[in-house]
């Protein structure tokens, strides 16, 4: 049972993921094995999950793939991209991206709530161990998310049934 | 000229809701911006307003607490309101539809999306 929670999850992750950057920044996502390296140099932000569990989300990207999006969507050149404007950018991606996957995952009658993203500057570094991590690439670019927070118990008889993975 | 008032926290939302709005049609409205819902409804009340697009989740006063304010206001509850929103499933889309909303879209927006929801909106003027 916990093995098929954990596949939703893991597929409606890499949905919400792949449909959010092609959406804004006509980026191909795909799966990675392995998180990106601390010596890239990265910009991290998270936001709480209150309902239906409480979970902290945390999304980490490298500042050249954060460049990049900002070009494709907003036309910005990297010279005018100040730090705050990165994880502006990155704020809007987690939110965006967790509202997907809760939509993704959740029965269409359950609703859920979120706090507001938060930078962490100097990357997120977890207090506790990960209930999941997720690792994807775009364009060559390695990047993750992962959340840490109550069990995934809470999540029982709310979730669908099945997911499909995009291809 | 047609007046916009977009409210969201995030500065890039707004400048990426301002550019779908530019490329459906509203090249000439003038945009005024707000960081969260109570800024956006002190906007709408002091100058007429042809368009209300707000996020839902902003510090300070949320989306949905907007869309009640101003529905409840017979000096703007005719106002229509774009939802646009990343915290919307079915259950939270029809609530905003009772609310009064005008039109719900998930975000990342994109002008196809936005123009088919602001169409009646469009013909009417």
């Amino acid at each position: 049972m916990m093995g098929d929670i954990e596949n939703i999850l893991q597929a409606g992750m890499f949905n919400s993921v792949a449909e959010t950057l092609e959406n804004m920044a006509f980026m191909e996502v795909e799966h990675a094995a392995a998180s990106p390296s601390s010596a890239e140099e990265g910009v991290g932000v998270s936001l709480l999950i209150h309902d239906p569990v409480q979970w902290e989300l945390t999304l980490s990207m490298p500042k050249q793939m954060i460049f990049d999006i900002a070009s494709a969507v907003y036309a910005m050149p990297e010279e005018e991209l100040s730090e705050e404007l990165l994880q502006d950018i990155l704020a809007e991606i987690l939110n965006t991206v967790a509202g997907r996957f809760l939509s993704e995952i959740l029965l269409p009658s359950e609703t859920f709530t979120l706090g507001l993203p938060e930078p962490c500057p100097h990357g997120c570094p977890a207090d506790e161990p990960p209930l999941l991590v997720w690792n994807f690439a775009a364009d060559g670019l390695p990047f993750g998310l992962h959340a840490t927070g109550s069990s995934l118990e809470g999540l029982q008889n709310r979730l669908k049934a099945h997911i499909k993975p995009r291809d | 000229m047609k007046r916009i008032v977009i409210a969201d926290d995030s500065y890039t939302a707004r400048m990426f809701i301002r550019r779908c709005l530019e490329i459906v049609g509203f090249q000439d409205a003038q945009f005024v911006e707000a960081t969260n819902g109570k800024e956006a409804l002190a906007l709408i009340k002091e100058e007429p307003t042809d368009l209300l697009v707000t996020d839902l989740n902003m510090p300070v006063m949320d989306g949905e607490t907007l869309l009640k304010w101003v529905k409840a206001n017979p000096r703007l509850n005719e106002l229509p309101v774009l939802v646009v929103t990343s915290a919307g499933n079915p259950a939270k889309e029809a609530e905003l539809h009772k609310i009064g909303a005008f039109a719900i879209l998930n975000k990342p927006i994109n002008p196809p999306a936005l123009s088919a929801a602001l169409l009646p909106l469009q013909e009417k003027s």
